[in-house]
């Protein structure tokens, strides 16, 4: 059975209301969904309840999943990223220690090359060789826009770009990004 | 920012969440079925950047809280659960397909050009089937816990502890290999842990076996019923505070205890 298979089995069950099932699909992605909630919190209070509150919103809003919308992980990386994202938005509101639009220019994909990781699922592997191919005039802008949840606007200050260019840079990048992996699926890259 | 080619170039910040609501409102209204179908694709593209993130090891308790929130959030009324109760219905077939390869799938089959005007309907709908789906899911649970307690071979165990409440039954259907048990007076599982009922077979001398892990409202009642597999005997039920998801075997001293007789 696929991995994806597998999610769409336990998440069937925990449509059931089986918890034990939601214990084997934190056990499955926990750990991403932390270290994620760690790239954009980089603060480990911060990731333990961003996790803890996209874990809910799955526990709560479990009868809305619908299997045929695309992967679990799909959904689930973006709500974690969301509630990572409410969080860091609350933070900077908070401390107001930073200007948002200053902050961060330098946050980027910094992950292993493929070959440097041990990852026996490859579909993980080619989404960061994809990116990874990125130029980095495309994947600056990409990596403040997902990890910051940073505007167009806020972005073009940050990296003092016009504010066209990096709407199409940003573009750009998920268009790229779309097309290396539909390539991947195409020539059977698994 | 009027011109076509500037609000083309929203797409991905759409897919993004980033749009501030000028940008938005810009988008959405020349939103055509190109356009949809681009951010359709490129928000699939996006729920799978996260999986570059290498994976961290998160701190321990991390698992239970999330299992002990999710577990005190349950609906308000009586813990009612059916292990192999029938599958929910309605469910479109899984994509058994690498997690990029299906979001791409996704994106080119399901696209409709007419969804973002429906979706209030849907909506509405859904919530209609999803009422109508609980109600039959309550009224299958009480045909099958008045079907198990009517059985004229039920068995019954009465289970306290040294001191008065709480109290516990539990109604053995050896027919359809059911137990159903009722919980009075008995306090929530504290975070991060699950009541855990077992089966002793007292004759055999084997080790207790599970018969599955419940917890109780904050009303401090439950009716489960648990399904118990073949092969599985016991004369004497008791129960356990475990972790949460439960233990093999018992990890602490059983609470409740009591003995199997004929109804």
């Amino acid at each position: 059975m696929t991995n994806a298979a597998d999610d769409a089995e336990l998440m069937a069950r925990v449509q059931r209301g089986d918890d034990v099932a939601l214990a084997s699909l934190y056990d499955r992605h926990g750990g991403r969904a932390y270290a994620l909630a760690f790239a954009i919190l980089s603060n480990s209070h911060d990731a333990e309840d961003a996790v803890a509150r996209a874990f809910a919103q799955v526990w709560s809003g479990r009868d809305r999943y619908e299997a045929s919308q695309g992967a679990f992980v799909a959904w689930f990386n973006t709500i974690v990223r969301s509630r990572s994202l409410d969080l860091y938005r609350s933070r900077q509101r908070r401390t107001r220690a930073h200007d948002a639009v200053g902050e961060d220019p330098e946050v980027n994909w910094q992950f292993p090359a493929p070959d440097e990781v041990v990852d026996r699922d490859r579909a993980r592997g080619r989404v960061r060789e994809a990116l990874n191919q990125l130029p980095a005039e495309l994947s600056r802008p990409l990596a403040l826009a997902y990890f910051r949840g940073m505007s167009h606007s806020e972005i073009a200050v940050a990296l003092e770009l016009p504010l066209g260019t990096v709407k199409t840079r940003i573009r750009a990048a998920m268009r790229d990004l779309r097309s290396s992996l539909e390539n991947a699926a195409e020539v059977g890259v698994s | 920012m009027n011109d076509q080619h500037d609000w083309r170039e929203l797409a991905a910040g759409y897919a993004l969440g980033i749009l501030d609501a000028d940008e938005r409102a810009l988008f959405e209204k020349h939103l055509d079925a190109a356009s949809a179908r681009e951010a359709d694709e490129l928000a699939a593209i996006a729920g799978l950047l996260g999986e570059a993130v290498p994976a961290l090891t998160p701190p321990s308790a991390l698992r239970d809280r999330v299992l002990g929130e999710a577990r005190a959030s349950r609906p308000s009324g009586d813990v009612v659960e059916m292990p192999v109760s029938a599958p929910a219905r309605g469910r479109a077939a899984w994509i058994p397909a690498l997690a990029a390869a299906a979001a791409l799938v996704f994106v080119l089959i399901f696209y409709d050009g007419q969804r973002r005007e429906m979706a209030g309907m849907q909506a509405q709908i859904d919530g209609l089937g999803q009422e109508l789906e609980l109600a039959e899911q309550l009224a299958e649970q009480r045909r099958l816990l008045v079907e198990i307690l009517l059985d004229p071979d039920i068995q019954v165990a009465v289970l306290a502890g040294p001191d008065a409440p709480p109290s516990m039954r539990l109604y053995w259907n050896g027919r359809q290999r059911v137990a159903l048990v009722t919980a009075f007076n008995l306090d929530p599982a504290a975070t991060g842990s699950t009541y855990q009922l077992w089966g002793i077979d007292t004759a055999s001398g084997a080790d207790p076996v599970s018969l599955g892990t419940f917890d109780t409202t904050a009303q401090r009642s439950a009716i489960v019923a648990l399904n118990v597999p073949a092969g599985v005997t016991f004369n004497v039920a008791a129960v356990t505070l475990e972790p949460a998801g439960g233990s093999p075997q018992p990890t602490t001293t059983p609470f409740l205890v009591g003995n199997l007789s004929s109804n």
